[in-house]
């Protein structure tokens, strides 16, 4: 027997399986006698380590991450809802803006007699009122309402945008 | 249909108690698995607990055909690999950290246990010298029992080339271990165990 094929076998013994021959081969080549050997010593050193024991809290630590994890929105919803709310807070933001200039527009624009110029010189009546009278109540809060629209655009915008590129922790 | 069949259908369908149980059921292998890739404990229950994460995450894409043993130790093998490499690419002195001794419990004795930790600290050793595809087929061959075939599939490779690795790897291991005891015999002692733990440790203390 050549020595490639009783390594072969060497091979098939360890694996369980009838090795024909290789005693024979083995009494007669010193060579493979020796890694017969080796390998016997590794074999046995191997046999003499059971599987190792998981710690006793292993399956239930898997499960509390399962739990924990089911609760957290997917990553790529995260990112879609923000980025959808960051393109409501700027959809906002524009029409805010366009209602303010619009609405100074309409109040700078509108014609004022002059008894009610007369009337505000004199103290006679408030800001709001000549505003009022001159072109109406609507054009009056319109103002008003688009600033506070567009304060309110502004807190939106910050709060969405700002923590989306604050530095996240490493925890 | 057989109850680990019943239990993966339940899992896929969104049953976390039936995940559970497969948890409590594979524990032991993929733990296993992963303490004799990784060589410590800490690192083989973190790797532990993130190769049944994975696996609960993927459960939409098991192949019924397929043994669920075979796919999840595949995927404790693949999440394994992945840390040694990312280990390798970290790789720090351990100069610096303190070394650790074994202490034997009380309850057993001294020498038979001493023994073992003996055993256990040579076969971490071996394994450790191992080029990672050769230590993966020994420990799938020698500890979870699997044929040619099943590590094959375990590890996405032929049975021609288990075979080959699995007799590379055993040549390799007879030849260490035969350099380590020719060692003992030359010097008359053992060679140092480096830090890192011990599988058999009941308890651990910094080296006085």
């Amino acid at each position: 027997m050549q020595c490639d094929i009783a390594r072969i076998l060497m091979d098939e013994r360890l694996d369980g399986a009838v090795a024909p021959g290789l005693d024979e081969h083995l009494a007669s080549c010193r060579g493979c006698a020796s890694e017969w050997s080796k390998l016997e010593a590794a074999e046995r050193l191997l046999a003499t380590q059971d599987m190792a024991e998981p710690p006793a809290h292993l399956a239930s630590r898997v499960t509390h991450r399962i739990e924990l994890e089911s609760r957290l929105i997917p990553d790529w919803q995260r990112t879609l809802m923000q980025v959808a709310l960051i393109a409501v807070g700027a959809v906002l933001l524009a029409l805010a803006t366009a209602a303010f200039v619009h609405g100074w527009a309409q109040v700078l624009r509108a014609p004022v007699a002059e008894g009610q110029v007369d009337s505000v010189i004199h103290g006679a009546g408030k800001l709001s009122g000549l505003l009022a009278e001159a072109v109406g109540p609507d054009a009056v809060i319109w103002p008003l309402y688009a600033v506070l629209a567009v304060a309110l655009a502004i807190v939106w915008f910050g709060a969405l945008v700002v923590p989306r590129f604050a530095p996240r922790s490493t925890r | 249909m057989d109850s680990e069949t019943a239990l993966v259908d339940s899992a896929r369908a969104g049953d976390r108690d039936a995940f559970e149980q497969l948890v409590e059921a594979y524990s032991k292998p993929v733990y296993n698995l992963a303490f004799r890739m990784l060589g410590n404990g800490r690192d083989a229950e973190d790797a532990s607990q993130e190769a049944f994460l994975r696996a609960y995450r993927a459960l939409g894409s098991y192949d019924r055909s397929r043994p669920f043993s075979t796919w999840l130790l595949s995927i404790t093998a693949h999440h394994c690999i992945d840390r040694l490499r990312r280990r390798k690419g970290n790789e720090i002195s351990l100069d610096g950290l303190p070394t650790w001794r074994w202490v034997p419990a009380a309850t057993i004795d001294p020498e038979r246990s001493a023994e073992r930790a003996d055993q256990a600290d040579r076969v971490r050793q071996l394994l450790d010298d191992l080029p990672e595809s050769y230590r993966l087929v020994v420990v799938l061959r020698y500890w979870h029992d699997l044929g040619y075939s099943e590590i094959a599939s375990v590890i996405g490779e032929s049975e021609s080339a288990v075979k080959s690795r699995l007799h590379r790897a055993r040549r390799q291991l007879a030849a260490a271990l035969a350099e380590a005891d020719g060692a003992i015999d030359r010097d008359g002692e053992r060679a140092p165990v480096p830090a890192g733990g011990n599988s058999q440790c009941n308890a651990i203390l910094p080296a006085s």
